[in-house]
């Protein structure tokens, strides 16, 4: 029974990286572009939901995302750095920024959590605004394609494959360390700190590790959102950026490794379709607060609890019927 | 002039109160934290707008819908939101945010977007006090949240429902012994923070823009004043709104608003990460 | 030298003596037990020696190490471990993962091993797994191996949280209630599980209020009220001391004789 699931997973999965390879050839670039955001955005929510297994928010993501963004950004244009090498350095731009404010940061739980790391995020925000050294309000353009053995990067398609690749990577590298002793002991730190000190685990260790490696890959997505776009700028890494990768990662389901990517499939799917509609595209925020509110409400593990509830309700009903008609 | 300095910077300190004390009740006695409490002013402020810019109804009518609005649907989000979800507050948090979303942009869709609404000030005239030469707005601010504080103070220490509020704030369950239901107590705290926040909406609407989106800075403001004043203690929210006022309007008449707004976040990091009971807590 | 050693432990919660100079030792190979009235200190005087709080004076040395101001993972890690009465495992948890997450001191939590898929990682997490079932089915647990932990009986959460103690192969083990909630077989199962327990050479320092349980399994009992020692003995004196038989009388409902 266990093998049949284990197959059946290697087979959805390779079903879906052959609709993901394939995908570029068989639509527009439009669709392509948007494509490779829905990529960054997979590595930003995945690795959310990585900080979220220690028990709190960070609204501070996508400001981690901003530093790779600008590392990448200042370091391709000022220094002129060539992508291979910025990539990684706009994560340990962001993993040391967040090891830095993980020592006031992680003394604090809830409210305060969540308070806190939106105020470091915004101070952040503010500080790109206003400095000409980040190029204030208009931020830093252009910012170079990589460049790889005469690959023209500057192509949608190229591209995307570029960031489809690395976002495997980064998938492969969170799901491995979430399924290590090191990825329990996270979890286990925030399903009972106390019982976790009593076996030898530091919590504080724990917790930074969670931290530093969350904030490490929302860098490393700002690395490949600025390459994307060939522009950097504040207005890109807004607190209702961080607020929709929260309603991805609810909706989908904070509680397992795919909730939080199957939720931003949905709730993309249902953007692009919005979008179709003029007269109903401006209530997309509405849409999604009442999602929020609905999941959080009536289906607290996410959508991907969904089969579960379902057929644990059915069987239910099965029992009930049994028990009358005996 | 420093009396124009003094007296602006009490006006402000007034708004900030208003829009502080009700959550930080909340919060404080309930755990309760409404994301959507900006929203709250900005309903209090198209309040104004309706009735007064639109409908040309006297004053005091328009205040008192203006804090009836946003009571009642504080309420609501208090029965379909935060009790069911008491358990769990991060849920809670993250609803309400939910509900954000959704009241901008019904505002939005209802009232058009485009210009910012205008409202009329409500008196057109101005003071002179202490030679200072402020409008009769920021007079209104100050008067009102006198009233309106003094009044919660004696609710909280005189009333029965007002002791009660306070054994919640130590202990839930003895609170619910001394037969309060729990469920009471939410309500009123949350419709005691929309009707603050609504009154502050309106008093504030001529001198704001009016948009669906203005409560964003509101809630900004609340989470550093109930921060740096300590969550559910009155006195300490006073005291926070007057300092974190007195600070905004310096440094913004000094360099600019937006380091004002920086250095903002930075001193509420700060007290979060040294002082997170607030400043003025006693241990 | 005693295992452990408790020199003029003190704490004070701001005005509140919760603890007053207490001195005892546990020897290697003892079962001890910490008896009082409730609200006596007992909880306090588990935290203050596994590191959950500070003591305001005093000393705790284990095994020759001062462990008075270490944290409770580093006290851990030098042998001495904790149940606990309420929340005593880890919610969400599956009862085996919850009992691999013991082995975390014996264990290597490589980070970038585990990325990299290292096969002295992967060789482990087999050995672990038969280690934990082992520990599993010593508390009668194995049956319920794959079930999530908040669909286990009370009592059997109790001991899920013993076994998880186990796992960090403490030398001292500092039980809080473990037979708290549980019915007289439940009771006489676990008195046999803590004697097997020390049997494999762990000693014992236990709280309990269930009288039987602590005159049927401890060879030597301390008695505190009111954060101080009033008697140490053997069970046969204790049931006899005036001091002890006073500081109970009236609070009933603390000595439950089954």
């Amino acid at each position: 029974m266990l093998k049949q699931k284990f197959s059946r997973s290697i087979i959805s999965l390779i079903i879906l990286v052959a609709i993901s390879i394939a995908f570029p050839m068989v639509t527009s670039p439009y669709y392509t572009s948007l494509a490779t955001m829905f990529f960054i955005n997979a590595i930003l929510v995945v690795s959310f939901r990585f900080i979220a297994t220690m028990g709190e928010f960070s609204f501070a993501h996508v400001a981690f995302m901003g530093i790779g963004s600008y590392a990448t950004a200042l370091l391709t244009t000022r220094l002129g750095w060539p992508f291979w090498l910025t990539l990684p350095m706009g994560g340990i731009a962001a993993a040391t920024i967040s090891l830095v404010i993980s020592y006031p940061l992680l003394r604090m739980k809830g409210f305060y959590f969540f308070v806190a790391s939106f105020a470091a995020g915004q101070s952040m925000y503010l500080i790109w605004t206003k400095f000409k050294f980040f190029g204030a309000f208009l931020g830093i353009s252009p910012v170079p394609p990589p460049k790889l053995a005469g690959i023209n990067f500057s192509e949608f398609t190229p591209y995307y494959y570029l960031v489809f690749v690395i976002a495997i990577l980064c998938m492969i590298i969170l799901y491995r360390l979430e399924h290590s002793r090191v990825g329990a002991a996270i979890k286990a730190v925030a399903a009972n700190d106390l019982l976790a000190q009593s076996v030898g685990i530091n919590v504080r260790l724990y917790k930074t590790i969670a931290f530093i490696t969350g904030s490490f890959f929302a860098g490393v997505a700002g690395v490949l959102l600025a390459h994307r776009m060939g522009y950097v700028g504040p207005d890109q890494f807004t607190f209702t950026y961080n607020l929709y990768v929260i309603v991805w990662t609810i909706t989908g389901g904070l509680y397992s490794f795919n909730g939080p990517i199957t939720g931003l499939v949905v709730l993309t799917i249902v953007d692009i379709i919005l979008r179709n509609y003029k007269n109903v595209q401006p209530y997309t925020p509405l849409i999604y607060g009442a999602v929020l509110i609905i999941t959080l409400l009536f289906l607290p593990r996410g959508l991907i609890s969904l089969p579960q509830r379902v057929s644990a309700i059915i069987k239910r009903k099965k029992v009930r019927a049994k028990l009358v008609n005996n | 002039m420093i009396s124009t300095i003094i007296v602006n910077g009490l006006s402000l300190s007034a708004s900030y109160c208003m829009i502080a004390l009700g959550l930080s009740l909340a919060f404080g006695v309930m755990r309760i934290m409404n994301f959507a409490h900006g929203e709250l002013y900005m309903l209090g402020a198209y309040m104004a707008w309706l009735f007064y810019t639109k409908a040309h109804l006297p004053i005091i009518l328009v205040l008192l819908i203006g804090m009836l609005v946003p009571a009642i649907i504080a309420i609501i989000l208090e029965r379909g939101i935060f009790r069911p979800l008491r358990g769990n507050p991060m849920s809670s948090y993250i609803a309400a945010v939910g509900v954000a979303f959704i009241l901008q942009v019904l505002v939005g869709q209802i009232w058009g977007l485009g210009k910012d609404k205008q409202v009329n000030s409500y008196f057109g005239f101005s003071v002179d006090i202490f030679g200072a030469h402020i409008s009769m707005t920021n007079v209104t601010v100050i008067i009102l949240s006198v009233i309106l504080t003094a009044a919660l103070l004696l609710f909280l220490r005189y009333t029965r429902f007002g002791k009660a509020l306070r054994a919640c704030a130590q202990d839930a369950e003895a609170a619910s012994v001394q037969g309060i239901g729990i469920n009471k107590v939410a309500a009123i705290t949350m419709g005691v923070a929309g009707l603050l926040v609504g009154a502050t909406g309106v008093l504030m609407a001529p001198i704001s823009l009016v948009n669906p989106y203005m409560g964003g800075t509101v809630i900004l403001v609340a989470f550093n004043v109930i921060i740096i004043g300590g969550a559910g203690s009155i006195e300490g929210t006073i005291l926070a709104a007057i300092i974190l006022a007195f600070l905004t309007s310096t440094v913004s008449s000094l360099v600019d608003s937006t380091t004002a707004q920086l250095l903002s976040f930075v001193f509420m990091f700060i007290i979060l990460s040294v002082r997170p009971m607030g400043l003025f807590k006693r241990a | 030298m005693s295992l452990l050693e408790v020199t003029n432990l003190t704490k004070n919660f701001g005005g509140l003596l919760a603890v007053q100079k207490l001195d005892f030792k546990i020897d290697e190979g003892e079962i001890v037990g910490l008896i009082g009235p409730n609200g006596a200190g007992k909880t306090t005087i588990f935290n203050l020696i596994c590191g959950i709080h500070r003591p305001t004076n005093g000393k705790v040395v284990f095994n020759g190490n001062d462990i008075t101001n270490l944290s409770a993972d580093k006290v851990a890690a030098y042998g001495l471990c904790r149940t606990f009465q309420q929340l005593s495992v880890f919610g969400d948890f599956s009862v085996l993962d919850s009992e691999l997450i013991g082995f975390h001191l014996h264990a290597k939590n490589s980070y970038f091993g585990s990325i990299f898929g290292l096969p002295s990682i992967l060789k482990q997490n087999v050995v672990l797994k038969q280690e934990a079932m082992e520990i599993l089915k010593f508390m009668e647990l194995d049956k319920y191996s794959n079930e999530l932990v908040k669909n286990l009986p009370y009592g059997s959460q109790k001991a899920l949280g013993i076994a998880i103690a186990m796992a960090a192969k403490p030398r001292l083990l500092l039980l809080d209630e473990p037979v708290a909630g549980m019915n007289s077989a439940e009771k006489l199962a676990m008195m046999e599980h803590i004697r097997r327990i020390r049997a494999r050479g762990c000693s014992i320092l236990l709280v309990e209020h269930a009288m039987k349980v602590v005159m049927g399994l401890c060879e030597r009992i301390i008695v505190v009220n009111f954060g101080e020692k009033i008697a140490e003995g053997i069970p046969d004196e204790i049931q006899r001391n005036e001091s002890v038989i006073e500081a109970y009388l009236g609070v009933k409902q603390d000595v439950d004789v089954s």
